[in-house]
């Protein structure tokens, strides 16, 4: 019964991980400061867009550690 | 030379759904979902090549020529997210799969929760919002091969392309769509690189290319965007869209079943993000640098094709017009098989199943030529069109799918209800009865699917406490 319990919570945590990752992901994604302004241009991009770009990389970093340590069982 | 490469490309696909053929045997299993044996390369490309269709080739660059640089977040970011579904939806429906023989999404939801009725009603719904997505694939392959002939053949290419690719299904099933999956994803990652590096070098350099377009139009390089599209509401309504309502393409579902092993899904998960980070940013930038130029088209959607045909040598138009058909025919054929998969399996019928599964996949084909030549068109954009029909319609079955998957106690109704509820809210979104506060059609029908699903199950919960 406690092992069964110990597995759940570490079930639990495991997708509470995934979510809350995913979540400020999302609210990272409004960079509201940037808003209404005309932007410099780096290299070709506006620079805010750069700050998009970072995080869908970012995504990728944190999805790739979340798959590798918190995927659950095989 | 346009026609060559072309030609050369059907050769190929034709050539692979053969061997496809020669090589699968003569199971449902084996033909609707190839033995469940993809491992992790071809499951990730297979997956990439079905989700990016003509709404990634054409219909993103014309967002991108009429709201600016917004697109790629709410584009790139949005789908970079989507495999948190992976880990949520396709890990268990793949286990689900496995244990219990499942094959199609309508199967496993009505399966799971008890009814027969449930799974008829996903099934329609599926169906019925999958249809438009059909539509767009064959109405963009009649542009492309518009763009390459230089004449007008939409409908002629739409239905010369749709019966082609409804052969492939045919002939091939999952195994030749999984197979043709991978030339295609290929191809298509090939031709929007070479589709930006050429138009850049067209337009002398990609800094010089941006700043013509910034100096003719400098909103579409800050957020809101031109006419104010990009508001917060929209913003986060778009990111979060994509990770609800991907799973729920019933090409996508099915591809869950397909994986080898939960390892197959799992590399996927941080793979898809990698690509999404530089592909989409290819489409987003023609479209955008093209309010440099005095390239109009008339329909954003031909944008992509007029830019590269205007900045780019023969060849490279011909290879990126091919790279685009690879994208929206390895969409279709998905499609086109995930729907007659659905419609064999779920509609009852029990015997010669993969017989009726080919020819389910004509008769679709058929449809869709029937609405091609009656004049039904993507009117406002791939873009919008999809967004207010097949997204909005096919979000709407999420909290009835993770009830199936994670609360298997929630009462059949409360599902039932959800998805009557959203659908509702959708046709009330179209009428304009139902305000949708700035948010984007799918996000309000999803809300809604929620709260009924939730409210439902709270009064069946207290009902039946206070009978016991």
């Amino acid at each position: 019964m406690i092992k069964k319990r110990m597995i759940n919570s570490k079930g639990l945590t495991k997708k509470l991980g995934w979510l809350t990752s995913w979540m400020v992901l999302v609210i990272l994604s409004l960079d509201f400061f940037n808003w209404d302004r005309l932007p410099r241009l780096l290299l070709g991009l506006p620079g805010w867009l750069w700050w998009e770009v970072l995080l869908v990389l970012l995504t990728a970093l944190v999805f790739g550690l979340l798959s590798r340590f918190a995927w659950g069982e095989e | 030379m346009n026609w060559v490469i072309l030609a050369g490309y059907v050769a190929v696909l034709a050539a692979l759904s053969i061997l496809a053929r020669k090589k699968a045997s003569s199971s449902p299993e084996e033909f609707f979902l190839a033995g469940r044996s993809f491992g992790p390369v071809v499951l990730f490309l297979t997956l990439a090549a079905t989700n990016f269709s003509a709404f990634f080739f054409l219909g993103f660059a014309g967002a991108a020529w009429k709201y600016g640089f917004g697109q790629y977040a709410i584009m790139g970011l949005g789908t970079a997210l989507v495999p948190v579904s992976f880990y949520f939806i396709g890990r268990k429906v793949w286990k689900l799969g496995k244990e219990k023989g499942y094959l199609t999404a309508p199967e496993l939801i009505g399966g799971e929760l008890g009814s027969p009725f449930l799974r008829r009603l996903v099934l329609v719904v599926m169906v019925v919002f999958t249809v438009p997505y059909l539509l767009t694939q064959a109405l963009g392959a009649g542009m492309i091969l518009s763009s390459l002939a230089g004449i007008d053949l939409t409908r002629i290419g739409a239905i010369v392309i749709i019966l082609l690719i409804g052969g492939v299904v045919v002939l091939g099933g999952m195994r030749g769509s999984a197979w043709t999956d991978v030339l295609q994803g290929g191809l298509m990652i090939l031709a929007m690189l070479a589709a930006v590096f050429f138009v850049a070098k067209g337009l002398g350099g990609f800094q010089t290319a941006s700043q013509k377009a910034y100096a003719a139009s400098p909103a579409l390089f800050m957020r809101p965007g031109p006419d104010g599209f990009f508001t917060p509401q929209k913003w986060f309504s778009f990111i979060i869209l994509w990770s609800f309502v991907n799973p729920l393409f019933p090409q996508l579902f099915t591809r869950f079943y397909t994986a080898r092993s939960l390892r197959s899904l799992r590399v996927s998960t941080w793979l898809y993000p990698l690509l999404v980070s530089f592909l989409f940013l290819a489409p987003v930038l023609i479209g955008v640098w093209a309010n440099g130029t005095p390239v109009d088209p008339g329909k954003p959607d031909m944008i992509l094709p007029a830019m590269v045909a205007g900045y780019a040598p023969g060849w490279v138009h011909a290879l990126v017009m091919t790279g685009a058909l690879a994208a929206l025919m390895s969409t279709a054929d998905s499609q086109l098989l995930a729907l007659s998969t659905m419609l064999a399996r779920d509609a009852g019928i029990d015997r010669k199943q993969m017989f009726w599964g080919r020819v389910l996949t004509l008769g679709l084909c058929l449809l869709v030529v029937i609405l091609v030549l009656l004049g039904v068109d993507a009117k406002g954009g791939i873009f919008t069109f999809l967004t207010q029909t097949t997204f909005a319609g096919l979000v709407v079955l999420t909290p009835a799918t993770v009830a199936a998957l994670y609360f298997k106690k929630i009462p059949k109704w409360a599902a039932i209800a959800s998805i009557i509820a959203g659908e509702a809210s959708v046709v009330g979104i179209w009428l304009g009865w139902l305000p949708t506060f700035g948010l984007v059609d799918g996000i309000v029908a999803l809300i809604v699917a929620v709260i009924v699903l939730t409210g439902t199950w709270l009064f069946y919960f207290l009902f039946s406490r206070r009978k016991r």
